[in-house]
């Protein structure tokens, strides 16, 4: 699994405080620009089928994905066998994105691009699923990282960190008795 | 015949979310949610649930995979 992330080398602030029947979201400008700025690209990829910048081809090693590849990191094979997943996928495919690109609408809608704001707990839930499907525009399951260094991989590599840190943020607030029984 | 839901480790999603998310969607207890989740970072994936068809087998997975986690249906 991925490693903690709960500390990022960046002036930039996010934190998530626990208040009554939800939690208060708190974050720096920068910070909610980005954020803003990677949901909209979740949101091109699952409405309009537009790849985000995840990475580019360099000396030729490795090509960019398309937003089929992407979708395929997002919502992965369902069954070992392909006959199997490309079933489940024309079962359920549609819905996965549906279901997705309303999460990440809500949390745009709601939140604004604030730098605080209430949020709660079915708010909470479409943040941590709009981010948890949001990390995979921007980095692998498993194996390499995307780009083989460029500044198109730095990037991705600090877009998936931050989505990674903020959902950490959300579980640590929402749950602390997770984080104290796996120490 | 039944069919298992298993979620696979990977290299992105932290101990801490498996866990909650296991605890969220399955409705597991936290200790149990906790037990599956190092069996899924410490052997590669775990059995979360079980069900006799398996469309109810692919709602949950589904569901897992909304929030980031890979599930996978297998036959028991």
């Amino acid at each position: 699994m991925g490693e903690s992330v709960h500390q990022l080398p960046t002036a930039d602030f996010v934190d998530v405080v626990a208040a009554a029947d939800g939690v208060v979201l708190r974050m720096s400008e920068n910070a909610a620009e980005t954020f803003r700025f990677v949901l909209e690209r979740v949101v091109a990829l699952l409405e309009r089928g537009e790849a985000p910048e995840s990475g580019r081809r360099l000396f030729g090693l490795r090509p960019a994905r398309s937003a089929e590849q992407v979708l395929r990191q997002m919502f992965p094979d369902a069954y070992a066998d392909s006959a199997l997943a490309a079933g489940f996928r024309r079962e359920h495919g549609e819905a996965q994105r549906a279901e997705a690109l309303a999460a990440v609408r809500r949390v745009l809608d709601g939140w604004a691009g604030a730098v605080s704001t209430y949020l709660e707990r079915a708010e909470v839930d479409d943040w941590l699923r709009a981010l948890g499907v949001a990390r995979f525009a921007f980095a692998v399951r498993k194996g390499d990282r995307l780009v083989l260094g460029g500044a198109a991989g730095k990037r991705s590599d600090l877009t998936a960190q931050w989505l990674a840190y903020l959902l950490e943020s959300f579980v640590h607030t929402l749950c602390p008795s997770v984080v104290a029984a796996t120490e | 015949m039944g069919w298992r839901v298993v979620v696979r480790d990977d290299d992105v999603t932290t101990v801490h979310l498996v866990a909650y998310v296991l605890h969220l969607v399955c409705e597991l207890p936290l200790p149990a949610a906790v037990d599956l989740m190092w069996q899924v970072h410490t052997r590669g994936e775990a059995e979360v649930d079980r069900f006799a068809g398996r469309h109810e087998a692919e709602r949950l997975v589904a569901r897992l995979q909304g929030y980031g986690l890979h599930g996978m249906v297998r036959a028991a």
